[in-house]
């Protein structure tokens, strides 16, 4: 087969669009929550939902009873589900003789299951209206009216074969179980491909790409060919996915205009495996997808080479093969279709399946048409009978039988209608309701009155990430003393590509909305040092299980060893744990190389390990001591492989050389050593991105202090506190570092800041800009740890001589403050109810962090509702329970809007993301969540799986947002306040289209609370409206703006 | 008038098709109490009639049996009723005493191991009867996900399962095991017949399982069983472990 190059293009391009809903899967390594629905974020949320349910099959909302449970406590208030019902309702004709308001809102608080719910799932249901009238009359008699073959046929056609793939349908029809075995066969190949080490042996030809190096190994894979015994023919065919693709869709006879829902079904199938080839497919710097190449072209034309084997595998049994064979099918056989439809799609009623699959094995079609028009008229009756109880017990529950009494045909099948339409819609009004009651719970607490200037400076200020963590240990340390607490996204506006020491890759510290363009590279202060003795053998252990033959032995000779790690992991984390640290190598004390070098000196790194080189070279190539090569040598040598000459009279004559060995061992300095221009220009590239100049410096230093509002009034200590978490056997401890760092620890941002922003020549510049940062101000890095809420300050011996003396008092005072925060936050966890002491929960903290049977070490982000963009003032007086994430801002500071905007861009769209990853995990969290942590199992070193074979779960683990098998975290949109005049907030969010179509499309609720006018704004289906609250009259208004 | 006697033995130690009699009652009875007592009552005079005739047991006897086994071992593979399920394995079950008969069982040793494979089946039995007043049948794979909405019963359910099968402690473990032991060595072909029939038992029930407590639950739920009846059943467990391992020690 042999497709145009305009062809193949279309294939791709189609592919294109239809991955465009899939969301995207980074690796767990550095874990970025991300909204499911991310690629349906231009269509309204509601309608996302319906679209995710068709999809993906999660559910958008929570089951009713869970929102009447946070009814009943009183989490959605009676007077917003009444707002938001009574709206519902004036979209409906009044009912003569009924009380509306009455019935629905005893539907959604009294009514656990939805009354229409087979209605809704199964869209099966043969009652009609009618029917139930009269069984609500009494009678035992329904209409006459029957079904008839062609009304099954045409109903069954329309079903079944317009948005499911092929094998979906003939497992609905003929219980095949292609779908479960084609999974599987995909899910192995993808394990075989995309594996980044876990496995000992790997898939041969990698690099040719996935499905080339698939294609080879399935003609000889038993697995494979076991199961799709037509697999090689189908591989014949081309060598190239696109036209394999193209093969697979006309062999099923497949309509083209219908291919590309074809593909994107097929690709939401499994959406974690589809979503990371995705997202590794269009990572350009990723080491392993530029290592072994693979697309979504490789994958769709693995998975429908696979379907097309299995298909074919069937259709020898008589099954139909392609998509007009089964039409046929239902055509001629629609009785039997619907009959199968009915048992092997799993919605019959159960005293009928014995005899169905009786009948059906039994074909012969009399019998079966007899049955089934049986089987359809019980049906009806029984779905009438079923729905007219649950209507005559809402009306009982309701206090309205009379009504229901009265009630004429006509106006009971509008009833049904509206209980239909609320039933379909009531997760929305439900969450409306919910946020409704957090916002004005939120505003009724903020501190509405313009903040007093302070007459002297706090005595230290804090910079802490944005995230809902940080809140509580922002109030409690502003409760132990003179602190004045700021929050500002967790890199610190330095988008920074950090090479830690020890290791070997780079790290993108910033948002992943983000590139960075600079590197900073951490370099140890110390003498190298040996290699401790046990890290050696951890290392030797290692790589002894994971080879293929040396685990047997490992095991029967030192598989004892681990039985002490086991007891003592287990019996004593914290003291266990604190004794085996002691065995590993210590971090030395770092620097960090942030300063950009000259050219020059990029040079002479670039020469210096080309001469390096060159000498080793000759040692080894030549055998010759090092004493012997001499630095004349080596320059000869390095000019003669930088230059087209080959003439190199000194190694002729030292080393007693031909021409022919000279010349060759120049080419190999060229290729095997590169020694060379292109390299030496890569290299001198590479050089070039270490650091940041000066100017980049004083951009970053200042956008972060003007962004947060710290401007003036520098205390003397200014700590920038990045955070992380520490957690034992936990593949998702990267979920619980900071987002804003793409999944890694905060603190070396907040160490690039001080280290910038403690630089006298940036000082001097800054103060041109108006911002005089006094000589006794020091910023110092620190480290706030989420998991046990301890501090740690860094880069201690860079301080002044000056300022040692107030270290004890600041480092009391965050030791006070960690403990009050864990005080607070050890409880919720749930292993212990109350924390009397501090310290004991300081404890309690520090064990759950190190217990690596822990599958909680910590809750998270879990509960995250609000995201306030002001001053701390607003908030400072009341706690916002670790919900809130908090962004400082002083519009007064801000007059171009610049500031605004970059919160909008990057912090406010990063905790949507977290948000919606929250919010979709709790209300489905088997299908956009991750299920149970206990089943989990690390895959490829980058995911991790059900069991040992299953999608790549990309949500968050049940453990994360649900308690007791209920929601922990309270599944809502984020509710975003932004404290600054009305026509500035509205500027900025119109300059900024993506978080305008976030508000626009219902994925955040947006409020504007005004200091000028003590007005507070709602944003609601794109409308501005004055949001009205019981205090908003008495505000104290405040005058413009700041003299600056 | 012996080799009638046996056929008709046949009939209730069920022999394939004399087999399709039991089944056919079997499915036709409807209440629990009716079940049980088919259960405990049926296979008893085909105990009577092989250990009265007067002819030796000849091998045709044993192979036939193993042939009924295996058949309604490999049946419950694809059955999806639980009851009709309950009933293949009782077939199944029973047709292995004629192998127990042939290696000498004596009357008592013969009784132990039909009460081996009919007590736990008597269990199962009055959970089927539950789960068919709730569902109108116990369909596996219609009535499914019994794990989320009805937890003990699928704890009961889950134990049960593992008793007829012959799991461990069970007293239809040792039967199974003492037959194997007894034949082994002298005649491995019915050992190995045995081992098929225990290995489809463990096949059949484990499917089951997978059907019937994992998954979506069903759209309309129902109650639990109750806290005493699950102690009831608990306790019936105990005296099934007991009574296995006093099997153990009689039979090995």
């Amino acid at each position: 087969m042999s497709l145009s190059l305009g062809m193949k293009a279309e294939i791709r391009s189609l592919i294109f669009v239809a991955s465009e809903p899939l969301p995207l899967f980074w690796p767990m390594r550095t874990f970025i929550h991300h909204n499911p629905l991310q690629g349906l974020e231009k269509l309204k949320f509601e309608d996302a939902i319906t679209e995710g349910e068709r999809l993906f099959h999660g559910k958008g909302f929570m089951h009713r009873n869970m929102y009447q449970m946070y009814y009943q406590e009183g989490k959605i208030s009676h007077q917003s589900l009444t707002k938001f019902v009574d709206g519902f309702l004036s979209q409906h004709e009044p009912i003569a003789g009924i009380d509306l308001q009455n019935w629905v809102m005893t539907l959604l608080t009294k009514i656990e299951s939805p009354l229409t719910i087979s209605d809704i799932k199964c869209s099966s249901t043969l009652a009609r209206d009618a029917d139930i009238a009269a069984v609500l009359r009494g009678e035992t008699e329904l209409g006459s009216e029957q079904l008839t073959e062609d009304m099954l046929s045409d109903k069954l056609c329309a079903s079944l074969l317009n948005n499911s793939p092929l094998y979906e349908t003939l497992d609905n029809l003929f219980d095949t179980d292609i779908g479960d075995e084609l999974d599987e066969l995909v899910i192995n190949s993808c394990l075989d491909f995309f594996d980044e080490g876990q496995s000992a042996w790997g898939m041969p030809n990698r690099k040719e790409g996935f499905f080339k190096a698939w294609r080879e190994v399935s003609f000889r894979n038993l697995g494979i060919l076991f199961k799709g015994r037509r697999i090689r023919e189908i591989l014949a065919v081309s060598e190239e996915p696109e036209e394999i693709i193209a093969h697979v869709m006309e062999r099923l006879n497949i309509p083209k205009d219908l291919w590309m829902r074809s593909f994107r079904r097929e690709l939401s199938h499994l959406h974690g495996w589809a979503g990371f080839i995705r997202w590794r497919s269009n990572a350009r710097h990723y080491y392993q997808g530029m290592k072994h190449p693979g697309d979504l072209v490789d994958y769709l034309a693995v998975r429908l080479t696979l379907a097309l084997a299995l298909i074919q595998d069937r259709a020898r049994k008589g099954i139909p093969g392609t998509v007009d064979q089964l039409h046929d099918f239902v055509k001629q056989k629609p009785m039997q279709a619907c009959l199968r439809q009915q048992l092997y799609g799993r919605t019959i009623n159960p005293g009928w399946a014995q005899k169905v699959e009786q009948a059906i094995l039994t074909n012969n079609s009399n019998k079966i048409d007899e049955l089934g028009m049986s089987y359809m008229q019980e049906k009806r009756t029984r779905d009438a009978m079923l729905l007219a109880n649950s209507i005559t017990q809402l009306a009982e529950a309701a206090d309205a039988k009379d009504e229901l009494e009265r009630i004429s045909e006509d106006d009971l099948s509008r009833l049904l209608s509206i209980i239909r339409d609320i039933e379909k819609h009531e997760g929305m009004i439900w969450l409306e309701a919910m946020e409704a009651t957090a916002i004005n719970k939120l505003l009724s607490d903020f501190q509405i009155e313009a903040p007093a200037e302070r007459d002297k400076r706090p005595f230290a200020q804090a910079l802490f990430c944005i995230d809902v963590r940080s809140e509580r240990l922002r109030r409690h340390l502003e409760s132990v003393g003179d602190y004045q607490t700021f929050g500002i996204a967790g890199f610190f506006g330095v988008p920074v590509s950090f090479v830690e020491l020890g290791k070997g890759t780079e790290a993108h510290l910033c948002p992943v909305l983000l590139s960075p363009k600079n590197l900073v590279m951490e370099m140890s202060v110390n003498e190298l040092q040996d290699a401790v003795a046990f890290s050696v053998m951890e290392k030797v252990v290692h790589r002894l299980k994971e080879t293929i033959l040396s685990p047997f032995v490992t095991v029967e000779a030192i598989g004892w060893i681990f039985g002490f790690d086991m007891v003592g992991k287990t019996l004593a984390p914290r003291a266990y744990n604190r004794w085996r640290a002691g065995l590993h190598e210590h971090k030395p004390h770092t620097h960090l190389l942030i300063d950009k070098m000259s050219r020059n000196k990029a040079d002479s790194i670039v020469r210096a390990v080309q001469r390096a080189v060159i000498a080793q070279a000759v040692e080894l190539e030549f055998e010759v001591p090092p004493e012997q090569i001499k630095d004349d040598l080596v320059r000869e040598l390095r000019e003669a492989a930088l230059s087209n000459d080959f003439a190199t009279p000194l190694l002729l004559e030292r080393l007693n050389l031909d021409n022919d060995a000279a010349r060759s061992f120049i080419k190999r300095l060229r290729n095997t050593y590169h020694i060379n221009r292109h390299d030496a220009r890569m290299q001198m590239e590479r050089l070039g991105r270490i650091g940041f100049s000066l100017e980049e410096q004083l951009v970053f230093v200042s956008q972060a202090l003007h962004a947060i509002g710290l401007v003036r009034n520098f205390s003397r200590f200014i700590m920038v506190v990045g955070h992380g978490s520490q957690s034992e056997n936990n593949p998702y401890e990267s979920a619980l570092d900071c987002g804003a760092c793409g999944g890694n620890v905060g603190l070396f941002n907040a160490r690039i800041l001080a280290q910038m922003a403690n630089k006298p020549a940036i000082r001097q510049r800054l103060r041109k800009q108006g911002v005089d940062i006094p000589d006794d101000a020091w910023f110092v890095p620190a480290m706030h740890n989420t998991t046990t809420d301890e501090v740690d300050l860094h880069d201690l011996d860079l301080l002044p001589s000056t300022h040692p003396i107030y270290l004890d008092r600041l480092r009391a005072n965050f030791i006070a403050a960690s403990r009050l925060c864990a005080q607070e936050r050890v409880p919720t966890l749930e292993f212990i109810s109350e924390v009397t002491k501090p310290e004991n929960a300081d404890k309690q903290a520090l064990r759950n962090a190190m217990d690596w049977s822990q599958v909680r070490p910590e809750w998270g982000l879990s509960r995250n509702v609000y995201f306030i963009i002001g001053r701390r003032s607003l908030t400072k007086t009341f706690s916002l329970d670790g919900r809130a994430f908090l962004h400082s801002y002083d519009y007064r500071v801000d007059s171009k809007l610049l500031l605004l905007e970059n919160i909008l861009t990057g912090p406010l769209v990063v905790g949507q993301w977290i948000n919606m990853e929250h919010y979709f995990s709790t209300v489905d969290n088997e299908y956009y969540g991750s299920g149970s942590k206990v089943y989990h199992n690390v895959a490829g070193r980058f995911g991790v799986m059900t069991g040992n074979s299953s999608d790549l779960r990309t949500g968050l683990p049940a453990q994360t947002v649900m308690a007791d098998g209920k929601p922990y975290h309270e599944p809502m949109r984020l509710i975003t306040v932004i404290e600054a005049p009305f026509d500035h907030v509205v500027n900025a969010i119109y300059r900024v289209s993506s978080v305008k179509n976030l508000m626009h499309n219902g994925w955040i609720r947006v409020l504007i609370r005004d200091p000028q006018t003590g007005i507070t704004h709602i944003n609601s289906n794109g409308e501005w409206q004055e949001y009205q609250t019981p205090d908003n009259s008495d505000v104290t208004k405040e005058p413009e703006a700041l003299a600056l | 008038m012996a080799s009638m006697s046996l056929l008709l033995a046949g009939l209730f130690l069920p022999l394939f098709p004399m087999s399709i009699v039991f089944n056919f009652v079997f499915q036709r009875a409807s209440s629990a109490v009716l079940r049980v007592f088919i259960i405990i009552v049926w296979p008893l005079p085909g105990l009577w009639l092989i250990e009265n005739s007067s002819t030796e047991l000849v091998d045709i006897y044993v192979y036939w049996a193993l042939f009924t086994s295996v058949l309604y071992g490999f049946r419950t593979v694809v059955v999806k009723e639980l009851s009709v399920w309950t009933g293949f394995i009782a077939t199944s079950a029973w047709s292995l005493l004629w192998v127990a008969e042939y290696l000498g069982a004596k009357v008592d040793d013969l009784i132990m191991h039909t009460f081996a494979y009919s007590i736990p089946l008597v269990l199962l039995a009055l959970i089927v009867a539950r789960l068919e007043r709730q569902y109108e049948s116990a369909y596996v794979g219609v009535v499914t996900g019994l794990a989320q909405e009805q937890p003990r019963t699928t704890g009961l359910i889950v134990v049960v399962i593992l008793a007829v099968i012959g799991s461990p402690l069970f007293p239809s473990f040792f039967s199974l095991l003492s037959n194997i032991n007894n034949v082994v060595m002298v005649m491995p072909s019915i050992a190995l017949a045995i081992v098929l029939v225990w290995l489809l038992w463990s096949w059949s029930g484990v499917r089951l399982l997978q059907e019937l407590v994992v998954g979506d639950p069903a759209v309309f739920q129902h109650d639990d069983i109750s806290c005493g009846q699950t102690m009831l059943f608990c306790f019936s467990f105990v005296l099934l472990v007991a009574g296995g391992l006093y099997m153990a020690e009689v039979l090995l």
